[in-house]
């Protein structure tokens, strides 16, 4: 199958203009880096790659190289590519254009941003610079798909071309016929090698070249462009020393309330109706195990995590809106200072802010940092970032013991949240700091910050950015909730006891404790609570009983599987269908204080902020660093950090 | 050294191979025209518009950056 590749600079359109051809939901942001892997999908019987954004040929940082090597194959194979240039940044954008003609790409230009260049008065003769290129060009929207028809037309016709007039240019000017026969793109690495000034001449002829090119078909006016100036002024602001960094805490603050106030209600919908549910399936069948199976497994467990969706998709939409904004970069801007103080950058801050929503895209996006020693940092203490799998533990835990009160416009456990967000932001940075100090390297990368242009947010790009996630989320937690909940009813509802045992233990702990229940002596008695009680010596000091043990055990797969799991422990021990909440809340220890005290949940909350659950996150880390070694000793830091510190934790409580 | 409001033209990029080089990939080399937006002290960063691109580099790197002063 043909191949057709979206190529340029970063933060052009490129995954933009790759979802209109393909249909598909590539991530797209306002911000240098949002692609961090090739993407692909079909069009019109061809496939459409979407490169992560490429500055220059001559870049040599991880994410650049892997454009870079496909780009390679690509041009050797004879396949064209869709060069996409910001139509704002003209000149800029053609630089990396004029390399690819040199090794004679079958190419197409689209400038992007036409409704941009309209507003700045840009003009920029289509006709013209297409004669001149001997190339198509389409001058098109992306985000809206203004002109998409030409760029289909060039498409299934295949109109793409070598842009011939700049080949020859460059090739009098600077390349070797071998070049130009044999494509060889190691040329510019052996290039660069050969002398202190090569690739600042190559670059400044091209430039000229550029410019040369670009006459008369390329007009600016004289005055700034009304985008770049809104943009510069309201970063006097937002840059401001104390208003910048006001405007920041604020905003995290806001994102933090929004994720408690503004779910409630749907959340109190989802839980009762779950609550309903378990109550219609305890009665569903003749066979009381059956309804067991479906009231007590499967409907308690998905419950668990389905009342979560509204508060993860809030953080979802907020973080989209900042991304989407441009306002990620002013956030590396304000705290490149403070963070190269721990050992990373503001270049960090991507992966760092990521990691608030998964740490799997988030360690990915560290390929970006060009200072090995600051990326395989960011590497490990990214996971320490309270990812959205954490939430529905958090939001349990801090509404079990966090009053619902207000001070001034700030509810208690909206502040709670925000506290436990700081602490993994603090636990991250500290990690950093101590890992960077272990390791070699030198701290002096250079450190340039793309300020992207503020844009009104892409709401339809944002919501199905939303969308998407959750549901993925929903999916990949929902499966493994799915078999864990019929694993845990299973082990939590049967005993390798016989039932005349049970009966007889029963009724001599019965008469001295009135409260006592037939379900709980079952569950005490059912392989779960035999697995539970085995490994109680170990969590009792950190006041966690068996049945805590069991959903701490099964959430070390991922740890958005704790809820679930005590849901479904707590429901088969209990006769009471209420919510999650109240059977939590309702729960005793044999002398009649709540299992989940303040002391408790304060040291859930902080095994849960430290511990390392997630394989896939140990996965992608031996993908990124190329080494077991790393996984291992994060899960081994991290498994000892929680537990050291909800012992202390609760100890002191 | 450069402050809020200056435009300038740069005139030549001295530091080791790679640092140039990256910056040289960011647009800032020999002949490119910018205008400093501002000088944050306290985030010891320079925020420059490079001709219509806007981008933040450290202070700490723009002192090897030799230009030359319009206007």
């Amino acid at each position: 199958m043909q191949q057709v590749l979206c190529v340029g600079n970063p933060n052009v359109g490129k995954s933009s203009l790759f979802n209109q051809l393909t249909g598909l939901h590539q991530k797209v942001a306002n911000y240098a880096g949002a692609t961090i892997q090739e993407a692909s999908g079909l069009y019109d019987g061809r496939e459409v790659i979407d490169l992560p954004g490429l500055r220059s040929l001559w870049s040599n940082s991880p994410d650049e190289q892997v454009s870079i090597r496909s780009l390679q194959q690509a041009i050797q194979a004879g396949d064209p590519l869709i060069f996409v240039a910001n139509g704002l940044q003209l000149e800029d954008s053609m630089i990396l254009f004029s390399q690819l003609a040199d090794l004679r790409a079958k190419m197409c230009l689209v400038i992007n941003f036409k409704d941009e260049l309209n507003k700045s008065k840009i003009s920029i003769n289509a006709k013209e610079l297409q004669q001149r290129l001997n190339c198509p060009v389409i001058l098109m929207n992306a985000r809206t798909g203004d002109n998409l028809n030409r760029l289909h037309r060039v498409i299934t016709e295949d109109r793409f071309e070598v842009p011939t007039s700049f080949c020859r240019s460059m090739h009098d000017v600077l390349v070797h016929d071998r070049l130009v026969n044999h494509l060889d793109t190691a040329f510019y690495a052996e290039r660069g090698g050969q002398g202190r000034f090569e690739k600042s001449k190559d670059h400044v002829r091209r430039k000229m070249l550029i410019q040369s090119v670009l006459d008369n078909v390329l007009k600016v006016p004289a005055t700034a462009s009304p985008l770049v100036s809104n943009t510069t002024r309201f970063d006097k602001i937002a840059l401001h020393p104390i208003w910048g960094t006001m405007i920041f805490l604020l905003t995290m603050v806001l994102l933090f309330q929004s994720i408690f106030s503004l779910a409630s209600y749907p959340m109190d919908w989802i839980d009762g109706l779950f609550s309903h549910l378990a109550s219609l399936a305890s009665e569903f069948t003749s066979w009381p195990v059956i309804n067991s199976l479906l009231a007590d497994g499967i409907i308690a467990g998905i419950g668990g995590v389905v009342i979560f969706i509204p508060q993860i998709a809030i953080l979802f939409l907020l973080l989209g809106l900042l991304e989407s904004s441009g306002y990620m970069g002013r956030i590396s801007f304000l705290s490149d200072r403070l963070l190269r103080k721990f050992g990373l950058s503001g270049s960090s801050v991507v992966p760092l802010l990521s990691g608030m929503a998964c740490s799997i895209p988030a360690i990915m996006s560290a390929r970006s940092i060009r200072n090995p020693k600051e990326r395989l940092a960011a590497i490990m203490a990214t996971p320490l970032m309270t990812c959205s799998a954490r939430l529905p533990v958090y939001v349990i835990l801090i509404a079990l013991v966090v009053p619902q009160g207000r001070w001034l416009i700030f509810g208690y456990q909206g502040l709670a949240l925000l506290g436990m967000y700081a602490l993994g932001v603090a636990a991250t940075l500290l990690f950093a700091l101590a890992f960077s100090r272990q390791q070699s390297g030198s701290d002096s990368a250079i450190w340039i910050l793309d300020l992207p242009l503020y844009r009104y947010p892409h709401w339809k790009a944002v919501l199905q950015s939303v969308y998407r996630k959750t549901i993925s989320f929903v999916k990949e937690a929902g499966k493994i909730i799915f078999i864990i909940s019929i694993l845990l009813w299973f082990l939590s509802s049967f005993s390798p006891r016989s039932s005349t045992f049970l009966a007889q233990e029963y009724e001599t702990r019965s008469a001295t404790d009135e409260n006592l229940s037939e379900e709980a002596v079952l569950l005490e008695h059912s392989y779960a609570g035999y697995i539970g009680k085995g490994i109680e010596p170990v969590i009792r000091p950190l006041g966690y009983d068996w049945k805590i043990g069991i959903a701490l055990l099964s959430s070390f797969a991922a740890r958005e599987i704790f809820v679930g799991s005590l849901s479904t422990i707590y429901s088969i021990g209990s006769e009471d269908e209420g919510s999650i909440l109240e059977r939590l809340r309702k729960e005793r220890r044999p002398d009649g204080t709540p299992v989940f005290s303040l002391a408790t949940a304060l040291s859930l909350l902080i095994f849960y902020a430290f511990a390392l659950q997630c394989m896939s996150t140990l996965a992608i880390t031996r993908q990124e660093t190329n080494s077991w070694k790393w996984p291992i000793l994060q899960f081994g830091i991290m498994l000892g950090m929680a537990y050291v510190g909800a012992l202390i934790v609760y100890q002191l409580f | 050294m450069l402050k809020t409001g200056d435009e300038a033209l740069i005139l030549s990029v001295d530091h080791p191979d790679d640092i140039r080089d990256q910056m040289m990939a960011n647009g800032i080399c020999t002949g490119a025209r910018l205008r400093v937006e501002e000088v944050s002290k306290l985030h010891k960063m320079m925020y420059l518009n490079l001709e219509g691109r806007l981008m933040a580099i450290r202070l700490s790197r723009t002192t090897d950056i030799q230009v030359n002063k319009l206007g």
